[in-house]
């Protein structure tokens, strides 16, 4: 697929398009599973790696944090869930086959390295109470500390009268939040 | 310091993208005093939590496209978090105790009703004519719901047009042939045309069968789009949601989570 294509799927995503989210997912999903087949991972597990494969690089481009690149959306995928083979290999007890992936690592793939981050306990209770706020302040809170959306954007999106309304909106917000943490 | 400075230092922060310069440069500014530390880093964690509940939304929403329904009981985080949730019990009780609906019924039956032939007018020489749409339709009309499927089955081979998998569907679910009509609704929604949002709730009905996780992202989306069966979404959303606490071993915090998460 030509550049220019990816870049727009990349755009799509990151403006939430389900048949996007949907179509990369499928696109991708059968070149992952006979990859990892070659590891001895019955289909099950590998479309659980599949999964979160996915899903790391659809957070990285939601939250911005991907916005080009240097190879294609699929090796992207791929690079993802090698590192995902390896861990789950490792853990349960396959070292060899870890290491055949590890010594056969590129450098783009070191890029996602290491396991995700177990989240803190006060994540976790966060994460709780964000999800009983309103719809309202869970999008704008979403927008800018999850999707990295500056103000004028937010404004925009949520068709706010003006960036101030957006700011107070989302203080109130921030400010409900950390009382029902206390 | 400049406001420009610290958002731009705070995105990168958030994102985990600080280079080395900017991230002793946000180091210093920490130092400074407890106020802009603790922001920061409430910030952070709001960014993480966020980020935590996205990912198991994402999650549900690849296991409907798989239809492989599966418990969040299997995730780690998932049941590291569903362990600080004490507080919520009390409410959740209340509200999974004040409501019945649905339950002790066959839901499916309950909800269930065909969709009427809103497509094709039919004439009064259908049943002699050779036009096959007008066969099909007329029977769709008159329960004969075989000799309508054996009709769609040729109308939709030779157009690919998403009234006649519909109504193929609609004929395969009066002939109780679940699986059969499954396949038909989803061909709708590939295509994506006219009766996609219909198709979403029939298939919201046939999952509610056996697999309420399934069947709540087409509910979740049918109920926010506050049209069509919006309001019985709704009913059975609460229906699908009580159905993983009594028989898919979910806690009821866990199921007000997920409500919370996808609405």
């Amino acid at each position: 697929m030509d550049r220019g294509k990816e870049m727009r799927l990349l755009e799509a995503l990151r403006g939430g398009s389900e048949k996007a989210f949907e179509s990369v997912y499928r696109k991708h999903r059968a070149v992952f599973l006979n990859f990892g087949r070659k590891y001895g991972l019955n289909d099950h597990d590998l479309l659980d790696i599949y999964q979160e494969a996915y899903i790391v690089f659809y957070q990285n481009v939601a939250s911005g944090k991907l916005q080009e690149l240097k190879s294609s959306i699929g090796t992207y995928i791929l690079a993802i869930g090698k590192n995902k083979i390896r861990e789950h290999l490792r853990k349960t007890g396959r070292l060899v086959y870890a290491d055949t992936i590890l010594d056969n690592q590129t450098e783009e793939e070191s890029v996602f390295d290491g396991e995700e981050e177990t989240p803190t306990e006060r994540q976790r209770i966060l994460a709780h109470q964000f999800a009983l706020l309103g719809k309202k302040c869970q999008e704008v809170l979403k927008w800018f500390y999850y999707q990295g959306y500056d103000i004028a954007t937010i404004r925009k999106k949520g068709n706010y009268s003006s960036d101030n309304v957006v700011k107070s909106q989302k203080s109130r917000c921030l400010k409900t939040l950390k009382e029902r943490m206390r | 310091m400049e406001q420009s400075e610290l958002d731009s230092l705070q995105k990168a922060y958030l994102q985990d993208t600080l280079t080395e310069a900017q991230a002793q440069r946000l180091a210093q500014l920490r130092a400074q005093g407890p106020v802009l530390d603790e922001k920061l880093a409430f910030e952070y964690d709001l960014g993480k939590a966020i980020a935590l509940n996205e990912r198991k939304r994402l999650k549900v929403k690849l296991e409907a496209l798989e239809e492989r329904p599966k418990s969040w009981r299997e995730s780690k985080s998932f049941l590291a978090m569903a362990a600080s949730l004490a507080l919520l019990l009390l409410t959740s009780l209340l509200w999974y105790l004040s409501s019945n609906v649905g339950a002790g019924r066959d839901t499916f039956e309950q909800y269930y009703e065909a969709y009427p032939n809103t497509v094709v007018s039919i004439s009064r020489s259908a049943d002699t004519n050779d036009d096959i749409e007008q066969i099909a339709f007329a029977a769709y009309d008159a329960g004969d719901y075989s000799r309508a499927i054996s009709a769609l089955k040729k109308l939709a081979s030779r157009s690919d047009v998403p009234k006649y998998h519909f109504f193929l569907g609609q004929a395969y679910l009066a002939e109780k042939e679940y699986s059969a009509a499954y396949g038909q609704f989803k061909s709708v929604m590939v295509q994506g045309g006219d009766f996609t949002l219909e198709s979403k709730w029939y298939i919201a009905l046939l999952f509610t069968r056996e697999s309420p996780e399934a069947a709540i992202p087409y509910l979740t989306e049918i109920a926010r789009n506050k049209g069509y069966k919006a309001h019985e979404a709704e009913e059975l959303l609460d229906f699908c949601l009580k159905e993983l606490v009594r028989n898919k071993g979910y806690s009821v915090e866990e199921a007000e989570e997920l409500r919370n998460l996808l609405e």
